[in-house]
């Protein structure tokens, strides 16, 4: 009998978060991600969690916030006006140094635009959205299973650093069915609430008190240095890439997620026809990968980078690689996914026929 | 290997077939693999319609560039109309009682998961009632909450609430795609045959895909093999298939 399950995505990595020992969920229904706060709603309680549909994505994120200050592992899910909803309070919980999970499964925009798979929230996740000097840890699954595995990460990274970790997919990988296996489940009472959370004074001499407000300019300053200090350390340690037929690779296609799905049959087909093709996939983009891909310089005579977008994940590219090696771009929007051959034909267009 | 035509019986121009069930569960590809197998055996009008007001992606509309021009130009299709193909609100196709009622073609309906999906079919129960129709319920016990005979009894239950219809059969569907076993395909058949023994219920076809179909074929009881049919138009869209994929 197969251990694995037949999952949608967006069902998969609610039991992926929810075996990674998160308890709380607190969202705002928006396809293509209505499945996770569904699955949510049925299993939290069956856990001993708690679930609550929001009144509105800012409330829910606020939600989280709370539960956050009190030290347990707790995530909200939306999609991409949803999560551009949420921007204010993730710049809130970053400057309260405080830990949690959020989800994007990213569509077309901008604004209102479709139900279709997009990444096109590139930016919005890596550079910034809210306001403020912040950083979150960005992990860009590109299967379902990876997508499950990652959770277990997200939620070890966000307690660690004290963070906000999103994890970013795209509808597609939200939508569509795999097999997938849960390999690793936190016992959630070995989980120790941190010493900074606010549950009560617990005979301690001070209260704990979390906020993002620091009045005097001096002492903001000396915290967002600590922020940063704290964000350097994360760049250092943190940054993941997936190395795919890179060997003997003359070029490469930088991508992550579904496209880096679709890239690696790219890659298959090209060798076929005697193209040494490899794909670099971003795990993390925040913090991005940049000492990887320049560890290749040297050997490539050019990358292009592939997305689900326009030149957003290769602005990074560009800050890593330009001036190192050529660099080209293939990239779709509002929804369209390019199939592999498409892939190809910008490359050959954009590198000859790669000899 | 049967046709799945010939394990519904052949309906006749009039019959309505519908598709309940879970979600995820696989009722889209069942739908139009047996209207398929009916244009391929028999000479009826087949007419394949799209009710699914559930999921967004990967829905039988999205499923139509995967058949051959003749097919796609055999088959009549319903579906809600071109704009509100994906504006992700509950449209059904327009004149849908007419069409529910004629006797000229044999209906396929595809509707939705979960008891919410077989719910918004209820609005047509008196005209489905009328139209000499079988439902059948589509089990993959490899879905998540399927694995216990009381987890299916719950979600036949919530199915038949759903859809305030009566249910005339099980179609077993127990698959991992690609990494299906033999043994996979025999204990769903086991705990779908014991739910259907509990409730006066028939299992009418074992479905397998073309990924699996050869490891399994020539292992299974007599009870599972004798219902057993391979589908021929399925949906793993990534990898390979991309192509430029609109949704």
């Amino acid at each position: 009998m197969s251990d694995k399950v037949l999952m949608k995505g967006a069902e998969a990595l609610a039991e992926g978060a929810i075996q990674a020992g998160c308890r709380f969920y607190f969202g705002y229904p928006i396809t293509p991600q209505n499945e996770t706060p569904e699955y949510m709603s049925r299993r939290l309680p069956e856990v001993g969690g708690r679930f609550v549909q929001a009144e509105s994505e800012v409330a829910s994120i606020n939600m989280v916030y709370g539960a956050a200050c009190a030290g347990v592992r707790v995530m909200t899910s939306s999609s991409s006006p949803g999560i551009s909803l949420m921007q204010e309070g993730i710049s809130y919980i970053s400057g309260s140094n405080v830990p949690c999970v959020v989800m994007n499964a990213m569509r077309g925009g901008p604004g209102l635009g479709n139900i279709a798979p997009a990444q096109a929230d590139y930016f919005q996740a890596v550079k910034g959205g809210g306001n403020g000097d912040y950083k979150r840890i960005v992990l860009a699954p590109s299967s379902i299973q990876e997508g499950v595995d990652l959770f277990v990460d997200a939620f070890e990274l966000a307690d660690k650093y004290r963070m906000v970790v999103m994890v970013i997919v795209d509808g597609l990988i939200g939508q569509m069915m795999e097999p997938v296996e849960f390999k690793t489940k936190v016992d959630v009472s070995t989980l120790k609430t941190p010493e900074w959370a606010t549950v009560g004074r617990h005979g301690r001499d001070h209260a704990n008190v979390i906020t993002s407000l620091t009045l005097d300019a001096a002492g903001l300053e000396k915290w967002n240095l600590k922020l940063q200090a704290k964000y350097a350390q994360v760049e250092r340690s943190e940054s993941r890439i997936e190395e795919y037929q890179m060997d003997d690779a003359d070029y490469a296609i930088i991508a992550y997620g579904t496209m880096a799905r679709i890239a690696k049959t790219t890659v298959r087909v090209a060798r076929a026809k005697g193209i040494k093709l490899g794909l670099l996939r971003p795990i993390t983009v925040w913090p991005f990968p940049a000492k990887q891909l320049q560890a290749y310089a040297p050997k490539l005579k050019g990358a292009l980078t592939v997305e689900l977008a326009y030149r957003q994940l290769f602005e990074d590219v560009q800050l890593a690689l330009c001036g190192k090696i050529p660099l080209g771009w293939f990239g779709r929007g509002g929804g369209v996914v390019p199939g592999p051959q498409e892939i190809l034909a910008a490359f050959e267009e954009q590198f000859g026929k790669g000899r | 290997m049967r046709e799945l035509a010939d394990l519904f019986g052949r309906p006749r121009a009039g019959q309505s077939i519908v598709f309940a069930g879970p979600s995820g569960s696989g009722k889209t590809e069942i739908a139009i693999n047996l209207a398929l197998s009916l244009l391929r055996l028999t000479t009826s009008q087949v007419t394949l319609c799209d009710l699914d007001v559930v999921k967004p992606y990967f829905r039988l509309r999205d499923m139509l560039r995967l058949l051959s021009e003749d097919e796609a130009a055999r088959l009549n299709i319903v579906e809600p109309e071109r704009r509100l193909l994906h504006a992700d609100i509950p449209a059904f196709p327009r004149n849908l009682h007419a069409l529910l009622a004629s006797p000229e073609t044999v209906k396929v309906i595809d509707v939705g998961g979960d008891a919410i999906g077989a719910g918004a079919v209820a609005q047509f129960r008196e005209t489905i009632m009328a139209s000499d129709y079988r439902l059948y319920v589509v089990v993959n016990t490899l879905r998540p909450g399927m694995g216990s005979a009381d987890g299916l009894k719950r979600m036949l239950a919530a199915i038949r609430s759903g859809a305030r219809l009566g249910v005339s059969g099980l179609v077993a569907n127990t698959n991992v795609q690609g990494e299906t076993t033999a043994d996979d395909v025999q204990r769903g058949y086991d705990a779908i045959k014991a739910l259907g023994d509990s409730e006066g219920l028939p299992v009418v076809a074992v479905v397998v895909s073309p990924e699996y179909a050869n490891q399994v074929e020539h292992r299974l009881t007599p009870g599972a093999a004798g219902l057993l049919s391979v589908i021929r138009v399925f949906n793993r869209i990534l990898d390979t298939v991309g192509s430029q994929t609109e949704f």
